[in-house]
């Protein structure tokens, strides 16, 4: 499979919008051609994901301004949408259960969309790209501990969450 | 099932599940993937730094003028003479003279040599 997919599917994991997710492969694709090409071909995955890792960093603290300005938008205007609407209830339905029905492939990449995105993005470099520790720490830009750290509760989470199925 | 077997069934599943999941993205969207591949790869084949090529070039220019005007202001002092011959020889080519003019200019530079003035003469 080629990486452009693997990354594109990563991208998507993260951001949920596949139009953001290209653009965000595609924005990986061009700076690492300009940037990185002179580079040992050793070092190459390590530092698309890099690219790629911090382009999904930089979506996550574009949308939290972009929510921010909603809110306020929204606490200012009283015609506006209620902000009620947008607080999770954490009393509801867990989502889990509401998998209960569905294919374990589907189970297992909503329960990857449910972790926290650090955790999430080790756990497929990892596990997935199979990066080593220190490549993985190099394309998340952290120390090897956190990576360690953000696997081994990534495993607890989807181990936890896929309980059902038995894994 | 002892936690290592666990973390094994859960891993190997989990690659599976995200290779289909891979597998099953739209042609449209395969289609922009390989088109942005095929732009990224592109772009090594351009010059690299076009716009700072371009300032290198600007900057370039700027020396040489700035050297020609250099030239310009400072050899006069040290060689007027010349400067004022060059600049006389600019001034007699620009003008538009009958090309008979052209092919006398030599003995009209012979009587500026010998400084000879007709009017004094006549």
């Amino acid at each position: 499979m080629s990486v452009e997919k693997r990354a594109y599917t990563m991208a998507k994991i993260a951001v949920g919008n596949p139009e953001d997710a290209l653009d965000l492969v595609q924005d990986a694709m061009t700076a690492f051609v300009t940037r990185y090409v002179d580079r040992s071909e050793d070092d190459w995955p390590a530092l698309f994901f890099r690219i790629l890792q911090n382009g999904i960093r930089d979506w996550y603290r574009r949308s939290r301004v972009r929510n921010r300005w909603r809110v306020w938008f929204n606490r200012s205007d009283d015609q506006g949408d209620d902000i009620l609407e947008s607080i999770p209830d954490d009393k509801g339905v867990d989502p889990v259960a509401q998998l209960s029905n569905e294919g374990l492939n589907d189970a297992i990449i909503k329960a990857l969309k449910m972790l926290p995105v650090r955790q999430q993005q080790v756990f497929l470099l990892r596990i997935w790209e199979g990066l080593s520790v220190a490549e993985t720490a190099t394309a998340m830009v952290c120390s090897q501990g956190s990576v360690k750290t953000h696997l081994s509760r990534a495993l607890q989470a989807l181990k936890s969450r896929l309980d059902e199925y038995q894994l | 099932m002892n936690e290592i077997d666990r973390e094994s069934a859960l891993t190997s599943s989990a690659k599976k599940a995200l290779n289909n999941y891979a597998e099953s993205i739209d042609s449209e969207t395969l289609s922009k993937i390989g088109r942005s591949r095929r732009q990224a790869l592109s772009a090594l084949h351009k010059p690299k730094y076009g716009f700072f090529s371009w300032l290198g070039l600007s900057a370039g220019g700027i020396a040489v003028a700035g050297f020609a005007l250099f030239v310009v202001l400072e050899i006069p002092s040290t060689a007027e003479f010349e400067f004022l011959k060059t600049s006389e020889d600019v001034y007699v080519l620009a003008s538009n003279e009958d090309l008979e003019f052209y092919d006398h200019l030599e003995f009209y530079q012979w009587l500026e040599d010998e400084n000879i003035n007709f009017e004094n003469h006549s």
